[in-house]
């Protein structure tokens, strides 16, 4: 998919969601338009990549290290490796989330669809705010 | 006046030109391991996926009356790549019982790395204002020493000032 069909997708499926259209109705639609022909070996695959619900929250250590692919020397294939300081537990299930989108996404409202451009990760990436916490003050250790 | 959050769930999608299998999840694919094909599983891996389904079955039913799990409580990590059912990651990212993860978050005689990845999923399963909620009613006002310092991360990380 070139940028810019990335983009006019991103758009389509932006505006379905600010209408109010549940976000699994969503998913299947826009994975079904952009699905690849079938391969047995790959069984059913599509263009639109569906990453799940993330928690992001501020941390000292986001962005000390990322997920990169690399071609393995032993049979030339791709494989996903961890490039940085080794990530504490607490930001394993944000491994792929690209810091840089952090401050936007803090100021968002609920319901709010967001789409930012990662660099770091060479994708176009489309959020969907559910939830939004200041945290819990009186529970914060004077 | 701008409002800025300090916890901050969404689901992400992306558009890309790439092979992925429709539905599977973020949290599952984070751990920043690489993984590779498996090969064919030995007797005790194959009762490992065995286990792991009734172990599961037990966890998402479990009451606040009951003793936990011993599996969850206890640290295990695959020497291999593959993926194990078994390892505390896996099994514990498969519970969905918010009542055991907080319980599990404040337990003194779980590992440290248990105590981590409920918190961690709970966050996960329930957002951050609902399991943070049951989570406050769970902390203790004055915990055994071993625990203490982690209780008040706990506490730290429900505020993120």
């Amino acid at each position: 998919m070139t940028q810019k069909e990335a983009l006019a997708v991103i758009a389509r499926i932006a505006d379905d969601l600010r209408r109010g259209a549940p976000w699994p109705e969503v998913y299947k639609r826009y994975s079904e338009e952009f699905s690849y022909p079938q391969n047995p070996k790959n069984g059913d695959s599509t263009k639109i990549g569906l990453l799940g619900p993330l928690v992001v929250f501020p941390d000292p250590e986001l962005g000390s290290g990322r997920i990169a692919t690399v071609t393995a020397s032993s049979d030339g294939s791709q494989i996903e490796v961890w490039k940085g300081k080794p990530l504490p537990i607490r930001l394993w299930r944000i491994a792929r989330f690209d810091p840089a989108h952090l401050s936007t996404l803090l100021k968002a409202s609920v319901g709010d669809v967001v789409s930012l451009p990662s660099e770091l990760n060479h994708l176009y990436v489309l959020y969907q705010v559910e939830e939004s916490s200041k945290g819990d003050p009186e529970n914060h250790q004077h | 006046m701008e409002t800025c959050f300090n916890w901050l769930r969404a689901i992400i999608l992306l558009a890309l030109d790439a092979h992925v299998v429709p539905g599977s999840l973020f949290a599952q694919s984070a751990q920043p391991n690489a993984t590779q094909n498996a090969p064919a599983r030995s007797s005790k891996e194959d009762d490992d996926w065995t286990r792991a389904p009734k172990i599961l079955q037990t966890a998402n039913s479990w009451r606040t009356s009951d003793a936990l799990p011993a599996e969850l409580r206890r640290f295990r990590e695959s020497k291999t790549k593959e993926p194990n059912p078994m390892d505390s990651w896996d099994l514990i990212a498969q519970v969905n019982n918010l009542p055991l993860l907080a319980a599990l978050v404040v337990d003194p005689g779980a590992d440290p790395e248990c105590r981590e990845f409920a918190l961690s999923q709970g966050i996960e399963v329930g957002g951050p204002s609902r399991f943070f909620g049951l989570l406050r009613s769970e902390l203790p006002t004055t915990a055994p020493e071993n625990i203490q310092p982690w209780i008040e991360t706990v506490r730290d990380r429900m505020a993120r000032p």
